[in-house]
């Protein structure tokens, strides 16, 4: 069986649900208090994943922390279609892994931005809207040139990977945190796109449509 | 100093989109000094720019669903009918006709040259042929290249690029394959000037127009007077965009 | 962190015609809860523009001061102390002289309620409209879909919506809405009474008849902390019939509803609540809505709003 350890309003853990729902995987939700109560920092936790951070895995014991490193993990293990990850595909695998590593600069930048505005986190705000801008601009011109060339998403033409998956949440979420995407009109496309995703499932504060 | 304030320019015709960016579907955010828009097409290929604002409680109806016939609003479902912005149900009360007050604003909008024209207001002194205004004497065939969201004024950008352009930009990016010169105004949004490929020394004329969003935010729409052939039309999309994000980089940086 | 200092204090702004919060400044505001607060820790929070601190004794004791020029520690001159108490839970502070007294939460003081606190959120609006969004049915099934309502079932019934002389608050009785998961004890749809009560221009409580024991309703209330005039701290309190769940899932089916209208919240345009009845179209279902803004109206709640 697999568990999830996971806080609904938390777009890391948002990614894994998301793509259990879109891969029809049944797991049981460990809810965890992060906020207010901080139960990801609690003794308990930290033994299951010293650095205090959510989403972890747990699949029948063998444990995962990181939310894109989970998913390739589910990927590989649960899409018999290898869409999502194209594990026999070199040049894509590399491309995938280079966007979920941009999706974890998302969490830091946007994620954190929104953490300081909604939760009273102390960081340095502007710093976080700023950067978090940067990666965005560099995100939305990447996609404008997709279109171009008839690519609906990050990696791939036609089938999304977990790049997208990966990407989306914080994405979403931005605007909680200051940062407006009125200025990346190809994001908000794709945005539409990925919505339309047989399977998709929202959270709270991200609506199944709009921009 | 012209400010985009100047309740005067609610009266002129702004390109705000590249049609082809305005899917089915979608709905599209945006903004012309400092008025919030929401631009969507119905099924039918009907163009709208609505106010972004639900008259019921204020919501952006951008973050709402395109239906293909109406816009209905994220908050309590009020839905709207394309081009008369008129409400046509009230989930709350499904039995009642909606009162003919219950209405978006809309604006004016028109589909040219590949890209969505939008007025805020008629001007009441001069209501021209759209034609006139968009002062494209000699088309060719006309591509729209990648617009340039800029966090920098419509002034900054237009003085910069009329004064300046031409002398720093070779100097200060030597990477860049083309150039801009003979820079000319036609208006206080509408930019002509000669693109040069420094490579191949061809060059071409194309329109700079400027979409001012708020005070301090401006996007430029450049409009090129020629066509690209389809083998190096990517490469071109690339070299012209790279063009516009550093004009873009530089007025934002030494903003003064 | 920069603490940030006023430039007046409260018994100088009061006078200067130009500060909205000069007509709720006797009010009781919340700046915190309790089961939040750490004895003896220095708290800076911002009340109605003012910048202030504030700190609880291992007696319980508040003391919230004004942040002024030379400094914000504890040896704060006199004139810069401000009121405070504790009530249900929370800190409240008033920047005046609060003259009323508090407004009766009696279901507080049940022994067999759990009373919980489920989380304080900051949202980028002012504190009228989250009050409004709260005292609010009609959009349940959109931006509550599965739990708090569903499509079709978005029919609003005429409800009564009254301005209370005595007491002076906004009274709303026999409001019915479909709900398909209406509570975390709930197990299946059903059509819900609500009740609700404005007691104070930035508090609001609702009664909902408890899933199990329907002669009984469950409370929810949320009071909101005027920040600025578009920001404010949503604190949201349960005081519930429930031994079935755990504190923590009480509070993130609240958390969980919360942060669905936090995006429109965030999304309304302008920000500060007209009280213009003209400004924004209403319908029937909207009279509570509408009695909230006449009722601000003739209090001359000028913070967060738009007079008229
Ligand atoms: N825990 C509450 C959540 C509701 C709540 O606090 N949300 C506010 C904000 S929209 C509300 O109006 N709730 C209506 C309601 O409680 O049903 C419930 O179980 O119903
Ligand atoms: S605010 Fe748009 S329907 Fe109520
Ligand atoms: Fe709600």
């Amino acid at each position: 069986m697999i568990k999830l350890y996971d806080y609904e309003l938390s777009g890391n853990c948002y990614k894994l649900r998301l793509f259990l729902n879109i891969l029809n995987v049944d797991y049981d939700r460990i809810p965890v208090d992060f906020y207010p109560g901080r139960e990801h920092k609690s003794d308990w936790f930290l033994q299951i994943n010293p650095l205090g951070q959510l989403p972890v895995l747990d699949h029948d014991g063998f444990v995962l922390r990181d939310a894109q490193a989970i998913l390739t993990y589910l990927a590989a293990k649960f899409d018999a279609s290898h869409k999502w990850y194209p594990t026999g595909d070199a040049e894509i695998l590399g491309k995938i892994n280079m966007w979920l590593s941009f999706a974890d600069s998302i969490t830091a930048t946007a994620s954190a931005a929104r953490l300081h505005d909604g939760l009273f986190y102390q960081l340095d705000i502007e710093a976080a809207r700023t950067n978090a801008h940067s990666l965005f601009r560099v995100l939305d011109e990447h996609l404008w040139f997709a279109e171009e060339q008839r690519q609906a998403w990050i990696c791939t033409d036609k089938h999304p990977t977990i790049a997208d998956i990966a990407c989306f949440p914080y994405i979403m979420l931005s605007e909680e945190g200051g940062i407006s995407r009125m200025a990346y009109p190809a994001i908000c496309r794709w945005t539409d796109r990925l919505r339309e995703i047989p399977n998709f499932i929202a959270m709270s504060g991200i609506f199944e449509s709009g921009s | 100093m012209t400010s985009v304030l100047d309740q005067s320019f609610r009266g002129w015709w702004f390109p705000v989109v590249r049609s082809q960016e305005i899917g089915l579907r979608h709905i599209h955010r945006s903004q012309l000094l400092n008025q919030e828009l929401a631009i969507w097409r119905d099924d039918g290929g009907q163009i709208n720019a609505w106010e972004n604002r639900c008259p019921h409680r204020g919501t952006r109806l951008s973050i709402g669903l395109n239906t293909g016939a109406e816009i209905k609003c994220q908050y309590h479902g009020w839905r709207y009918a394309s081009q008369s912005g008129q409400c046509t149900f009230i989930p709350a009360h499904p039995n009642m006709e909606p009162s003919p007050r219950y209405c978006v604003n809309t604006y004016e909008c028109i589909e040219k040259y590949g890209y969505v024209w939008v007025r805020l207001e008629k001007d009441k002194d001069k209501d021209e042929d759209i034609e006139s205004l968009f002062v494209l004497t000699e088309k060719l065939s006309l591509t729209t290249l990648r617009s340039v969201y800029t966090m920098a004024s419509t002034t900054r950008i237009r003085d910069w690029l009329i004064n300046n352009c031409e002398s720093q930009l070779k100097v200060n990016s030597p990477s860049l394959d083309c150039s801009l010169t003979g820079i000319q105004q036609h208006h206080s949004f509408c930019l002509e000037a000669l693109s040069i490929n420094n490579q191949t020394e061809k060059s071409v004329t194309m329109f700079i127009y400027l979409h001012p969003l708020t005070d301090d935010a401006t996007v430029i729409h450049p409009l090129l007077n020629a066509s690209i052939s389809p083998e190096i039309r990517l490469d071109e999309l690339r070299r012209y965009n790279r063009l516009f994000g550093t004009i873009r980089d530089v007025c934002e940086t030494d903003n003064v | 962190m920069v603490e940030s200092s006023a430039d007046q204090l409260p018994s100088q702004l009061v006078n200067d015609p130009a500060w909205p919060g000069r007509t709720v400044v006797d009010d009781w505001q919340v700046v915190g809860s309790l089961d939040q607060i750490e004895v003896d820790v220095n708290y800076q929070t911002v009340l109605l523009d003012v910048p202030i601190t504030f700190n609880v004794t291992e007696s319980r004791e508040v003391r919230a001061w004004v942040n002024t020029r030379c400094g914000s520690q504890t040896s704060s001159s006199a004139s810069a102390r401000l009121k405070t108490c504790v009530q249900y839970g929370y800190i409240w502070v008033s920047l005046g002289q609060p003259t009323q007294n508090f407004f009766e939460m009696p279901e507080y003081y049940e022994p067999d309620r759990r009373n919980i606190h489920a989380a304080t959120i900051r949202v980028k609006v002012s504190a009228p409209r989250a009050i409004e969004n709260f005292l609010d049915l009609a959009h349940f099934p959109f931006v509550h879909p599965g739990t708090l309502g569903e499509e079709p079932f978005t029919e609003v019934k005429d409800y009564d919506a009254v301005i209370l002389e005595e007491g002076d608050e906004v009274l709303a009785q026999k409001c019915l809405f479909w709900q398909p998961n209406a509570m975390p004890t709930a197990t299946e749809g059903y059509e819900v009474e609500y009740v609700y009560r404005v007691p104070h221009p930035y508090c609001a409580i609702l009664y909902k008849a408890n899933a199990i024991d329907m002669n009984r309703m469950d409370v929810v209330a949320i009071f909101v902390q005027p920040v600025s005039e578009e920001e404010c701290n949503a604190n949201m309190f349960l005081a519930m019939i429930d031994d079935q769940n755990s504190d923590t899932a009480i509070r993130s089916f609240q958390l969980m509803i919360f942060a669905q209208d936090k995006p429109i919240l965030e999304n309304q345009i302008p920000k500060r609540l007209p009280l213009n009845l003209r400004a924004e179209m209403s319908a029937r279902c909207d009279a509570l809505s509408t009695a909230y803004r006449r009722w601000l109206h003739k209090r001359d709640v000028r913070f967060g709003t738009i007079p008229q």
